[in-house]
């Protein structure tokens, strides 16, 4: 149930998040705006989905509400009939198309690789461990400099915010 | 089934890149406008979804600050593209290169 209700959200999110800024049919400011409104219904659902109920209301007022009164009348203020003419560069859409993909992988490569937690929690339990040991010794080494010489190099060396990812790693 | 995080994270990310491709690609002032609150919203969704899933309000806290500020700064953009318009007939990025070198 939980699950089907997201597929719908998420699905008309993107979906209209798409046709605010690339509708193939309408090139009208005002069908733009009509979108961004379906999107931030259907973020709301999402908000009431993960139980941000107080969220979900403030995002339909204030953005459904408040923020779209104001593109609207701007929008029609402004009278853009003639802005809605103009064509598109090509070679810019398919830049910024393959540009913004691009990054799009990498986030979406980035968060499937969070799947091995565990493997990274053992790292970074090590990696404690390891700093725990590093900054002992960072304390040693500073009494000893501090007790045999008044070397300021040796003592700034010896202070633990210096380069303790050289020494963790 | 429940829905998880790193699904609440894809769909925060595809509404932060579509919001992306909007400023990159569109020329229009107020469609850039629009994109950017798309991609503000995408960073509302992930605060949530972090929120929810790591069991603390913080990220809730933080979108209602997201939200008023957002709200804010499209009066204040929109206003601005009014006098914009006033002085120079266009809404167009491209009419709007004075102070490129």
């Amino acid at each position: 149930m939980e699950g089907t209700l997201f597929n719908i959200f998420a699905g008309l999110t993107v979906l209209s998040a798409l046709l605010v800024v690339a509708n193939p049919f309408s090139r009208n400011p005002v069908t733009s705006a009509l979108f961004l409104v379906t999107t931030m219904i259907s973020i709301s659902g999402l908000f009431v989905l993960l139980g941000a109920y107080f969220l979900a209301a403030v995002q339909i007022l204030v953005y459904a509400g408040a923020v779209m009164v104001l593109f609207l009348f701007v929008i029609m203020l402004l009278d853009l009939r003639e802005a809605a003419r103009r064509k598109l560069n090509l070679v810019s859409l398919a830049m910024g198309i393959m540009a913004v993909g691009a990054l799009f992988s990498v986030y979406k490569s980035s968060i499937e690789s969070k799947g091995e937690a565990p493997q990274q929690h053992e790292v970074a339990a090590d990696t404690g461990q390891a700093e725990a040991k590093v900054s002992a010794a960072h304390v040693r080494l500073a009494k000893r400099c501090s007790a045999a010489t008044k070397d300021s190099s040796c003592r700034s060396r010896s202070s633990p915010s210096c380069c303790w990812w050289r020494w963790s790693a | 089934m429940e829905p998880t995080l790193s699904q609440y994270l894809l769909v925060s990310g595809a509404l932060f890149a579509i919001g992306l491709l909007g400023v990159i690609v569109r020329r229009n002032l107020l469609i850039i406008y629009m994109s950017l609150e798309l991609m503000l919203n995408a960073a509302n969704v992930a605060l949530v979804a972090m929120s929810r899933f790591n069991g603390n309000l913080d990220g809730q806290v933080m979108v209602f600050f997201i939200i008023t500020v957002a709200a804010a700064e499209v009066s204040v953009g929109l206003a601005l593209i009014i006098a914009l318009y006033r002085k120079r007939q266009t809404t167009d990025v491209a009419d709007l290169a004075t102070m490129k070198l």
